[in-house]
């Protein structure tokens, strides 16, 4: 671009919105490369139902990549080469008594709506399930596989009907570069999960925890 | 001691905007905590417009103050943040599941209690943009 004509800002501003780069200082120039953060995904309040077909309750939880400016926010981690953003991204739902566990399943969506579920969870326990696998790039929109995720629980109260506070948590781990989620586990405390590299990942917590409930009483 | 207000337990500044921005909360101030008061300013907003905050009021030896704001949630959405986050990192682990349970039932009335080390949580009736506020005794 410099060759044929161009300044430098037009030259700054098809790096910014081509690949993400930003001149950070004119004294001293470099290159800042963004990557999302956890505020950018929407992490909604975790609630639960009654099945009355099934006899069963059911905990589910959503979460949603927000926008930054025009795009999703999940842009900011797109890889120079190959479709996968990072190894895997994880997503767990814990409930804070132990529970009798019948099922759980995981959908994730690209923006448009296009769901793909994952029947196996890395993590299934009377405490909660949590699920990992790829986030990518994909289709001839480029859209982006884990855009929105839907994670589903269901159960019946254990005999007794232990009293105390059944409610359900979240977390969401994503990763990018060469980070991927190496580990992700439940108990009643909640969702923790490992990663495999020290960087190039956060993790989210709903701020909004599910409903305390007592079904059993205090 | 500066004259005026007591820190809230054993808390710093540092972890408590760990514990916001772990909730997905975005924090600005200063990058350390200074010798005088100084706030941070912790924001989400939702995207069916619905905005929570934190504001944490410390300095290099504590936090002093926080206060919690809900905007546009229902009575027992602004309780669930209002109690078991923003006043979460404040109160012992130990006591989650008293304040969880307190701020359940006070969701629509709001009231003050106090908790262990003195940590006084006061949370206001339900309204359109609703606080909660966490000081030391």
């Amino acid at each position: 671009m410099q060759r044929s004509g161009h300044g430098q800002a037009a030259i700054d501003g098809m790096l910014a919105s081509e690949f993400g780069w930003v001149r950070v200082s004119d004294d001293e120039p470099q290159l800042a490369l963004f990557a999302s953060e956890n505020s950018d995904v929407d992490m909604r309040k975790p609630t639960i139902y009654y099945n009355t077909q099934m006899g069963r309750y059911e905990a589910s939880a959503w979460f949603f990549w927000r926008n930054c400016g025009g795009e999703r926010c999940w842009k900011q981690d797109l890889p120079f080469f190959g479709t996968s953003i990072g190894g895997y991204d994880g997503f767990g739902l814990s409930m804070s008594k132990l529970v009798n566990r019948k099922a759980q399943s995981f959908y994730v969506f690209t923006e448009t709506g296009v769901m793909a579920s994952y029947p196996n969870p890395w993590d299934a326990e009377d405490s909660g399930a949590t699920f990992r696998n790829q986030d990518k790039i994909a289709g001839p929109g480029q859209q982006y596989n884990w855009d929105h995720g839907l994670l589903v629980y269901s159960f019946q109260l254990r005999l007794g009907c232990p009293k105390g506070n059944y409610k359900a948590k979240t977390k969401l781990g994503h990763t990018w570069s060469s980070a991927g989620v190496s580990n992700i586990q439940v108990t009643t405390s909640g969702v923790s999960i490992s990663f495999t590299s020290s960087d190039g990942y956060w993790q989210a917590t709903n701020p909004v925890p599910g409903n305390d409930w007592y079904p059993c009483g205090t | 001691m500066p004259l005026g207000y007591d820190y809230i337990r054993d808390i710093s500044v540092e972890a408590a905007v760990a514990w916001f921005e772990e909730r997905t909360l975005k924090c600005l101030g200063p990058n350390q905590p200074t010798p005088d008061l100084a706030e941070w300013h912790c924001t989400h907003e939702f995207m069916d417009g619905t905005t929570i905050e934190a504001r944490i009021i410390g300095d290099r030896q504590g936090v002093a103050q926080i206060i919690g704001i809900a905007s546009g949630l229902s009575a027992e959405d602004s309780a669930g943040y209002l109690g078991p986050t923003a006043a979460g990192i404040a109160v012992d682990e130990s006591e989650h599941d008293a304040l969880s349970l307190w701020a359940h039932q006070r969701a629509v009335g709001g009231g003050l209690r106090v908790f262990g080390h003195g940590v006084v949580v006061q949370l206001q009736p339900h309204s359109a943009h609703r606080a909660i506020s966490i000081t030391a005794s």
